[in-house]
């Protein structure tokens, strides 16, 4: 069985975009490693049940069906949750690697820019710009990469800003499914419902 | 092996009865190991959170992880009481397999006793 793993990232070295992308990329793949741990408990336990229900010198008796009913709908409910977890850790790990991609493009032109002489702060903000006419080329030069920096900066921060909307929202949606009081999500004929749980335990 | 042994050390469930009882106990002891071990794929409340980088989405997934962690916990409940419903249909069996097999000796050994006497 291939073991679902989240992407991996593009290299980055500082922190300019915000958030922890190294910890949300380690959660997805924690995420991702319930999935198989969930599904191979519930496939040994549907083995087991087949082979004691099963052939004729089974349990057959009316609480035997009544006992298979009720464990079939449950190992149902067990899949769903897998997969609901795998579905969070795709969302999860999706959003770890576009923001790698956004800080990595920041950094690379930071670089490009700092080797013209722009003064790149350690949180990555652009240094304020004159727009006026320059004396020479090399200040010329200076400026135009400090703009264009400062370009990069403004469109790094509000993709990243757009990439952490849209996790959010698949969230919500994903969380819509299973909070409690949902309303029942069937799949494959299971519902799924989380029991409303006593707020304030310290996390 | 089940049933009591009688008068004379034998037992008088049949062997298809063992094999269900066997099975039935097997599958009992498997449910109850299999929910501790699902009980401890993940903390109760769900795994240690990652910052997103902004409160809507640290919120939204919160509440995921919250919930991920809730239903996580019903499941493992809910794989050990299968456990105990299936040692409860085991107990049951062998207590009116036991009642039978009693039953049986008692009378094969009034038998026995009659053709002594005849």
């Amino acid at each position: 069985m291939i073991r679902p793993q989240p992407a991996s990232l593009a290299p980055f070295a500082e922190d300019w975009v915000g958030g922890d992308i190294g910890g949300l990329q380690a959660l997805a793949a924690e995420l991702y490693g319930f999935v198989p741990e969930i599904t191979g408990i519930t496939a040994a336990l549907n083995q087991q049940v087949d082979r004691l229900t099963g052939g004729d010198e089974g349990w057959h008796e009316p609480a035997a069906s009544a006992f298979t009913r009720a464990w079939r709908r449950d190992s149902g409910t067990a899949e769903v949750l897998a997969a609901v977890i795998g579905q969070a850790a795709g969302i999860i790990g999706g959003l770890a690697a576009e923001l790698a991609v956004i800080e990595n493009a920041l950094e690379e032109q930071a670089y490009a820019a700092s080797r013209y002489g722009v003064n790149i702060g350690t949180d990555g903000r652009p240094p304020p710009v004159s727009a006026g006419p320059v004396a020479d080329a090399t200040t010329a030069s200076k400026q135009h990469w400090a703009l264009a920096y400062r370009q990069l900066y403004g469109q790094a921060m509000a993709k990243a800003q757009q990439a952490r909307q849209q996790a959010t929202r698949q969230l919500m949606d994903l969380y819509a499914r299973v909070e409690p009081g949902a309303r029942p999500v069937r799949s494959k004929g299971c519902v799924v419902r989380a029991t409303p749980r006593s707020s304030g335990d310290g996390r | 092996m089940t049933g009591m042994p009688g008068k004379h050390g034998q037992r008088m469930v049949h062997s298809r009865s063992q094999a269900v009882f066997s099975d039935l106990r097997q599958t009992a002891g498997m449910f109850g190991a299999e929910s501790v071990r699902f009980w401890a794929i993940m903390p109760p409340h769900g795994p240690a959170r990652a910052d997103g980088g902004s409160p809507e989405f640290d919120g939204a997934l919160a509440q995921v992880l919250e919930a991920i962690g809730g239903l996580h916990t019903q499941m493992a409940a809910m794989i050990a009481q299968h456990g105990s419903s299936l040692r409860d249909a085991c107990a049951a069996d062998q207590v009116t397999d036991e009642t039978a097999g009693d039953t049986m000796e008692e009378i094969t050994d009034r038998r026995t006793h009659e053709l002594r006497r005849a």
